[in-house]
């Protein structure tokens, strides 16, 4: 189990891929190079962001904390809901200007189920320092100095970073889904979990052949909750609360972890904790 | 082991008539063959119905107070800005949320699952949808999709209106889970092994025990599946048999299967199989808040 504190972990600028200004919080990062590396992160996205519309060779779950995002046209993440957006479908454009405020969402980008894992950090600052001394980015697009070989002069900045990090050109899977799918959690009823006082659950989707899935969860001050062991990675964000782990490890507000594959968990909360559980691909 | 069971319906599609919609709260022609239904008055009832519709076919942006999922067999829908379902996507319209107006432009045919949603309002059954539009229709007029009372300005939607005439009271739509309905292309998903030899499946969505979800399954000739209920199964094309015996049956292209909770089958394919199964939803009591 990884855990990873909110409270001790500071916002750091974000390279200029898009428009406009949005600070990242990366609370975990997993494994560069696997097919289910990830990085969860809090956005909080300046009434200046925009994005073009585009699509992702990756996966996203994104969970609106605090105020509205805007995801597309008339089309924003309010309190509370989540959204999936799933690897090769168009979304956006974005503009937060459309809400008129700043907004702070939970994000997780993660390897999708075709397999073509997810750029690190690490490789997406070093690819946009060089890009850098080649063009410039403006708006969410690259703009090279000079045509690259097949002539292209402007290329989604993303896309951009992406082929130079790997040296080939980016590939999009069909998309599976026709749009992102926007679930609003409040419009779901809580379920009790079968021989657990104090606890109620929600079961926000299971999507695609991979078993990617989403579930909130609340536990009663004093009670406990296991979390079974899957096949696949899970990362569980709390959304407010404090309690410990079976290993003693305390989460609190915002507090993000990492549960590997077969890591099975124990949950006691000391205050009403509300959480939200991740699973990412089984491959 | 789950004990394998008698199947509660085996709807064979080549003995069932096509039938027309005579009372309609549609607009447009409307012709079907009923693959299956549950018990009316059951939160989780549902009606399995093969549609074919063509090109005058309209119904006004609506919500239901059920979830539907649909499956485009032949042809194209439009839902204006909800999207298109092309030959083979998959859609799900969720209880409570807003999607179309939507019309088709050419013969279409869509294998349409209606079945009570997770707000346990359950599905009207056609005898009772017939009765109360039937009702309706000496009091007032359907038009465009809408109901008019006789003397009011004030249309409601043709489904609410029928839904209040059989159950004496007004609806109340739930709330929205989605913000709009989700269109799925199962051709971008790729197959997996399922555990037994020759069998692959694709699990499209699911949003947990009260609601509907969807898997596809593939079956190499001489494989076979044992599923377990509470579901429905259209064989979308191959032949083959479902066990046990004394029920024992053989299927063909477009034939279904409908298990209640406990009972299960056995299906074995004699030539090359895909099955689109939908699972249903369990209604356990709801957490007290």
């Amino acid at each position: 189990m990884r855990i990873a504190r909110s409270e001790t972990t500071p916002f750091t600028p974000v390279p200029a891929v898009r428009g406009g200004t949005i600070a990242f919080k990366t609370l975990l990062e997993g494994a560069e190079g696997r097919p289910d590396n990830y990085q969860l992160l809090l956005a909080d996205t300046d009434i200046s962001f925009k994005s073009p519309r585009h699509r992702h060779n990756f996966d996203q779950f994104r969970l609106s904390v605090e105020g509205s995002t805007n995801i597309g046209p008339k089309r924003n993440l309010e309190q509370g809901d989540l959204a999936y957006f799933p690897e090769g479908t168009y979304y956006g454009p974005q503009n937060q200007e459309e809400v008129g405020k700043n907004s702070l969402c939970m994000v997780v980008q993660f390897g999708g189920p075709c397999g073509n894992g997810y750029m690190s950090r690490k490789q997406m600052q070093d690819g946009f320092a060089e890009l850098s001394a080649q063009g410039s980015f403006e708006a969410g697009v690259y703009r090279r100095a000079t045509p690259a070989e097949d002539g292209r002069k402007n290329q989604d900045a993303y896309e951009a970073i992406w082929e130079h990090e790997n040296r080939r050109p980016i590939s999009y899977s069909r998309p599976r889904f026709l749009d992102p799918v926007h679930v609003r959690d409040q419009n779901f009823d809580w379920q009790p979990v079968a021989g657990t006082e104090g606890v109620k659950v929600k079961q926000l989707g299971r999507f695609t052949e991979r078993d990617i899935g989403a579930q909130a969860l609340r536990i009663e001050p004093g009670h406990s909750l296991s979390l079974a062991a899957m096949p696949q990675l899970q990362l569980v964000f709390i959304k407010d609360g404090s309690g410990r782990f079976g290993n003693g490890e305390a989460w609190s507000r915002h507090s993000a972890v990492e549960l590997a594959a077969g890591e099975a968990a124990t949950m006691t909360a000391d205050t009403l904790t509300e959480a939200v559980i991740m699973a990412l691909p089984r491959f | 082991m789950p004990q394998e069971t008698a199947i509660v319906q085996f709807i064979r599609h080549a003995e069932l008539a096509l039938q027309t919609r005579g009372i309609n709260h549609r607009v447009g022609s409307f012709r079907y063959k009923d693959l299956g239904s549950g018990q009316p008055g059951k939160p989780d009832n549902f009606l399995l119905r093969l549609v074919s519709s063509e090109t005058d076919f309209f119904s006004p942006r609506h919500q239901h107070n059920f979830d539907q999922v649909r499956v485009q067999i032949q042809g194209t829908f439009q839902f204006d800005a909800d999207g298109v379902m092309t030959e083979g996507a998959v859609g799900y319209f969720p209880e409570g949320t807003d999607y179309g107006p939507q019309t088709s432009q050419e013969d279409t045919v869509q294998l349409v699952m209606q079945i009570g949603g997770p707000s346990g309002n359950g599905y009207l059954s056609e005898g009772e949808r017939t009765r109360a539009v039937a009702e309706l229709a000496g009091l007032g007029e359907f038009r465009g999709g809408r109901y008019f009372a006789a003397g009011s300005q004030a249309g409601v939607d043709a489904f609410q209106a029928a839904w209040e005439q059989a159950q004496g009271r007004a609806m109340v739509y739930p709330p929205s889970r989605l913000q709009r309905p989700m269109l799925v292309d199962p051709q971008a998903f790729a197959w997996l092994p399922a555990g037994p030899a020759g069998v692959r499946t694709k699990t499209l969505f699911n949003f947990g025990p009260r609601t509907v979800g969807v898997m596809l399954y593939q079956l190499a000739a001489g494989a076979s599946l044992t599923l377990q209920g509470p579901l429905s199964c259209f064989v979308e094309a191959g032949t083959g048999g479902a066990d046990p015996a004394p029920q024992a049956q053989a299927y063909e292209a477009f034939d279904t299967l409908h298990l209640a909770a406990g009972e299960s089958t056995r299906l074995s394919a004699d030539s090359a199989t895909r099955l689109i199964v939908f699972s249903h939803p369990v209604f356990e009591p709801l957490a007290t808040d």
